[in-house]
């Protein structure tokens, strides 16, 4: 016999119901429920909700507790000052990179697990190793603490241990790693621990055309470039490939570029899946013309 | 990922868009380093719908400072 009394489930002799095992890995699925001597710890509280008055948000809803609509794709824009955007590297490693309209940059709710979750592959945020280090994934749901935050004022808090999502040592730079860490305070020095939501839904229409003032370029309007050495020479895609530099010609648009907003890369106006591009991902010193990709090489 | 400001043609790591060894021919690689200054990292962007192309025969090249292919003598 049990009576419920004040968020406890109390029997005659004093005992109450708890989860097994007081750990990180308490609130988890298949856990074990046991009796014990009453404490004070939550894994000894309970609410009892009557069916009739159950319901959990639906998509399109707000949950309350975790600070999100339920399936309602969002973007997550980094307060730092560039304001770049949560991201993926490699597809596994969370990242902040500039907007470029990929998949991997679109996150959703999802209400039956608890998660965050891309809209790139459907895995959610992830703290590697279950838990055990500070870097930032995503990986196969599970609904593990390590996979489960929450939003409110600004911060996405794991609930378990309490860390905060950031970006390590606060680097505002194309491609700097997320981690969790201890939460800083609400103040101007925490911009890498803050983060804005912005719903799919409610963003601004990506510009097709204008002038981009950050970047110095008229958005997909084809352009030469062409050096200043004396022969006027241009800047040449060359069979999707290298990158040369020839004698202008007319109407070859190998040798144009235009400026894409989407993915912030300077394209080629006849290999238009291709855009100027740091050879060995960056770490060479010569341009090609390869894949768009959007990294900072 | 680049930006173009002031003939330079940048990333967000400093370097710029070079003419390998700073030779003015045909075919030469492009490629980036750190930023020194000289014509060779120096760029303008032309936009094709202000593009003028080049001049044709009998028109000026005013950079040149001659008429295309019109005949004449150079007088001491």
């Amino acid at each position: 016999m049990f009576r419920y009394e004040n968020g406890f489930i109390v029997n005659e002799k004093g005992k109450v119901l708890e989860v097994q095992n007081q750990n990180l890995n308490t609130d988890a699925e298949q856990r074990n429920i046991q009796v014990n001597n009453r404490g004070s710890d939550i894994r000894q509280q309970w609410e009892v909700v009557y069916v009739d008055e159950y319901s959990e948000p639906k998509k399109g809803e707000l949950n309350e507790q975790f600070g999100l609509y339920v399936e309602r794709d969002f973007y997550i824009v980094s307060a730092l000052p560039s304001g770049r955007y949560i991201d993926l590297i490699n597809n596994r490693n969370m990242v902040i990179k500039t907007a470029n309209g990929r998949k991997t940059q679109v996150w959703y709710f999802h209400q039956q697990s608890k998660t965050i979750r891309t809209r790139y592959n459907n895995q959610s945020w992830d703290i590697k190793n279950a838990g055990r280090t500070r870097d930032m994934q995503i990986w196969s749901t599970n609904s593990g603490w390590f996979q489960v935050f929450q939003f409110s004022e600004g911060f996405f808090t794991n609930p378990t241990n309490n860390k905060v999502l950031e970006v390590t040592s606060s680097k505002d730079d194309e491609g700097s790693a997320l981690i969790v860490n201890s939460r800083n305070g609400n103040n101007a020095n925490n911009a890498n621990q803050k983060w804005k939501i912005v719903y799919v839904d409610k963003a601004q229409a990506i510009r097709t055309k204008g002038f981009n003032k950050e970047f110095g370029f008229h958005i997909n309007r084809p352009f030469y470039i062409r050096s200043r050495m004396p022969m006027k020479r241009v800047a040449e895609c060359h069979g999707a490939n290298n990158v040369w530099l020839k004698r202008w010609r007319k109407n070859t648009n190998a040798q144009q570029w235009y400026f894409d907003e989407v993915s912030k890369t300077l394209k080629n106006n006849h290999w238009k899946s291709h855009s100027l591009d740091i050879q060995s991902n960056g770490g060479s010193t010569n341009i090609r013309c390869t894949t768009t990709n959007s990294r900072w090489w | 990922m680049f930006r173009y400001k002031d003939a330079f043609v940048t990333n967000e790591r400093g370097k710029v868009l070079e003419i390998q060894g700073s030779i003015d021919a045909e075919n030469r690689n492009i490629e980036v380093r750190n930023k020194h200054g000289r014509i060779n990292q120096q760029w303008d962007i032309i936009y094709a719908d202000e593009w003028k192309g080049e001049p044709g025969k009998g028109e000026l090249n005013e950079e040149i400072g001659l008429i295309v292919e019109r005949d004449f003598y150079i007088v001491s």
